[in-house]
């Protein structure tokens, strides 16, 4: 009997918890829908995922609207992995009005500026100063900014979720792999690039040059 | 992390405090009551709940030398970035066994007789040394973590020197004693069912423990996803996971051959509750995960790998509190079952437990730079990060 007892209790505990990340609108990393990234040049093979509360734009920022209806936005996994720990920084004051477009904030990427767009319309209502200490293994919980938008309720927004953001990743991946195919070719562009294994090499935070930083922008981040 | 994030309440931190408040209590009632107040045990059941505890403990905290030979000794490097957490889960593992052994003796004041009072005859004598010297050499193992916290390189390099012998003689004493939990049960031929009881018990119990400590691992892995928002290495998971399912099969033959060799395959069809809870064990803990981890997709799947290694974890269990409880309760004469007590002071040490597991983990660099990926072209371990290194 304590045989049994002991084994219920686990299950018990384990089924609890499942019942808490549902309650939480969560999802257990056994559940978790994610990308497998392979067959690509430059790319290492990678998994990806997209937690189910949270949609892309198209300028890879995720946003997250909670019950209040307010929207926080982050970089997502993409910009990410592709350039690593971006210091993000902006000018944003509490209240100022945003339009869809206009810049949200800057990402600094050695001494480069990356402009990221805001996705929606709104207003301002926290910028969080915390989010530039936070690792960026962890893209879906370090926000940036918060607005109130009312773009979601009147359905004036364009993202991606679920399966189709994950689709949609997969198309940016491949698309990565071929800008760096590109700029592998011009090494000056975006630093050295290792050919064996498709990672930079050290040093190339200083190496990505005005041009590079460009093309990423207009390829990558905007809407 | 600041103090309002600490203190901000969740589900989980909830029932944490509720259970390690009730848990004090339970303790401070054990320490001024004695175990016959504070335990359902009895003069012909004296090892209860917190026995089979130490059993799982020691079991599931395998990974340790498991991972460490693997990666140290057979130099397959794959498996690298899982040593540390193994190391920790050992050594948490083993001080959680040690916490609860003090508990558990009826005289806690004299935990220190077997360091001076020596009884070499004494099957339990080699188990305390060799516990006290593994979790030594796990204290070494995990030293340079903390030491490249505080970055502090000239005992690093001094470690590094001695890691190979380290890892060598933790393999030897994991082996001894893992085994010698086997042993101890062989002085007891006549009270163990037949079920359980065999010449190779101890052979049963070591050849169990990696597996369930490789499972634990994976399970592990999945506590820490959910808690630090990582990722799943699933090309260690899976691989581990093969490795789990080659120790179930060499397992399960050596127990064929043991039911075969002793006669017992006949104790299989006699319809009593050592037998159902027999079955159980073998169902959960062998042959629903051999069907399971024998299929290649389902060791690359993240849901059926996490499934698979709560199997194996649970029939380990079933088997470890079978061998400590059930199979005794036949021949004492006395259904035991634990008091509030026991199994609030157990459910305590198991939340203080992980919450020394998490607290590691958040302060000291016991994960490589998260994810690890495996470049296929150059066969080496690196960072997703593309463009850019930091």
């Amino acid at each position: 009997m304590v045989a049994l007892f002991v084994l219920a209790l686990f299950i018990l505990f384990i089924a609890m918890d499942f019942i808490v990340l549902k309650v939480q609108g969560k999802t257990h990393p056994a559940f978790e829908k994610v990308l497998s990234i392979s067959g690509l040049s430059y790319v290492p093979e990678m998994e990806i995922k997209v937690p189910d509360d949270i949609v892309l734009s198209k300028g890879h920022l995720w946003m997250k609207k909670n019950k209040s209806g307010l929207v926080k936005l982050g970089v997502d996994d993409f910009v990410n992995t592709a350039l690593g720990n971006i210091s993000i920084q902006n000018n944003l004051s509490v209240g100022k009005e945003l339009k869809r477009g206009e810049v949200i904030f800057e990402g600094k990427v050695g001494n480069k500026k990356l402009k990221f767009h805001s996705p929606v319309n709104g207003v301002v209502r926290s910028i969080n100063s915390n989010s530039h200490d936070r690792e960026y293994s962890d893209s879906y919980s370090n926000w940036n900014v918060e607005l109130s938008s009312k773009d979601f309720a009147s359905g004036n927004v364009t993202y991606f979720s679920g399966s189709e953001a994950l689709n949609w990743l997969r198309q940016e991946f491949t698309k990565l792999d071929d800008f760096l195919k590109l700029h592998s070719a011009m090494p000056e562009l975006v630093g050295a690039t290792m050919y064996d294994g498709g990672k930079m090499v050290e040093g190339v935070k200083a190496g990505l040059n005005d041009k590079a930083a460009e093309d990423f922008e207009k390829e990558f981040l905007s809407l | 992390m600041k103090l309002s994030e600490i203190l901000k309440p969740t589900f989980w931190k909830v029932v944490s405090v509720i259970i390690v408040t009730v848990g004090l209590y339970s303790t401070y009632f054990r320490f001024t009551r004695g175990l016959g107040a504070s335990t359902n045990l009895y003069d012909t059941v004296p090892w209860g709940l917190w026995i089979g505890f130490d059993f799982l403990g020691v079991g599931l905290a395998a990974a340790g030398f498991t991972i460490a030979a693997t990666v140290h000794i057979f130099h397959m490097h794959k498996f690298e970035p899982i040593v540390r957490p193994a190391i920790l889960t050992a050594f948490i593992g083993y001080s959680l066994v040690a916490t609860l052994l003090i508990v558990d003796l009826g005289r806690p004041e004299n935990f220190w007789h077997p360091l001076v009072m020596w009884n070499i005859h004494s099957v339990m004598f080699e188990i305390t040394w060799c516990i006290i010297c593994y979790t030594t050499v796990l204290v070494l193992e995990f030293a340079p973590v903390v030491l490249e916290k505080f970055n502090l390189k000239a005992p690093i390099k001094l470690l590094k020197k001695f890691s190979i012998p380290v890892v060598i003689a933790g393999v030897l004493f994991s082996t001894l004693h893992q085994s010698s939990f086997g042993s101890l049960y062989l002085i007891v031929p006549g009270r163990l069912h037949p079920l359980w009881y065999s010449p190779l018990l101890p052979v049963h119990f070591y050849i169990s423990c990696i597996g369930v400590g490789l499972s634990m691992i994976i399970f592990e892995s999945y506590l820490i996803a959910r808690a630090f928002n990582r990722g799943l290495n699933m090309n260690i998971l899976s691989g581990a996971a093969f490795a789990v399912l080659i120790d179930l099969i060499i397992g399960f033959l050596l127990k064929v051959f043991d039911f075969i060799s002793t006669g017992k395959l006949a104790l299989l069809t006699v319809p009593s509750k050592e037998t159902y809870l027999f079955y159980l064990e073998i169902l959960i803990g062998t042959f629903i995960p051999i069907f399971l981890l024998s299929q290649k997709k389902v060791r690359e799947d993240r849901k059926w790998l996490y499934f698979s290694a709560i199997f194996v974890i649970a029939g380990f269990m079933l088997n470890r509190l079978n061998v400590c409880t059930t199979g005794l309760e036949r021949s004492a004469g006395y259904t035991y079952f634990p008091s509030f007590d026991e199994v609030s002071i157990t459910l305590m040490l198991v939340v203080l437990a992980m919450f020394a597991f998490r607290l590691v983990v958040k302060f000291f660099p016991v994960f490589e730079e998260e994810p690890i990926l495996h470049s296929k072209q150059n066969n080496v371990l690196e960072t997703k990060q593309i463009i850019l290194s930091e």
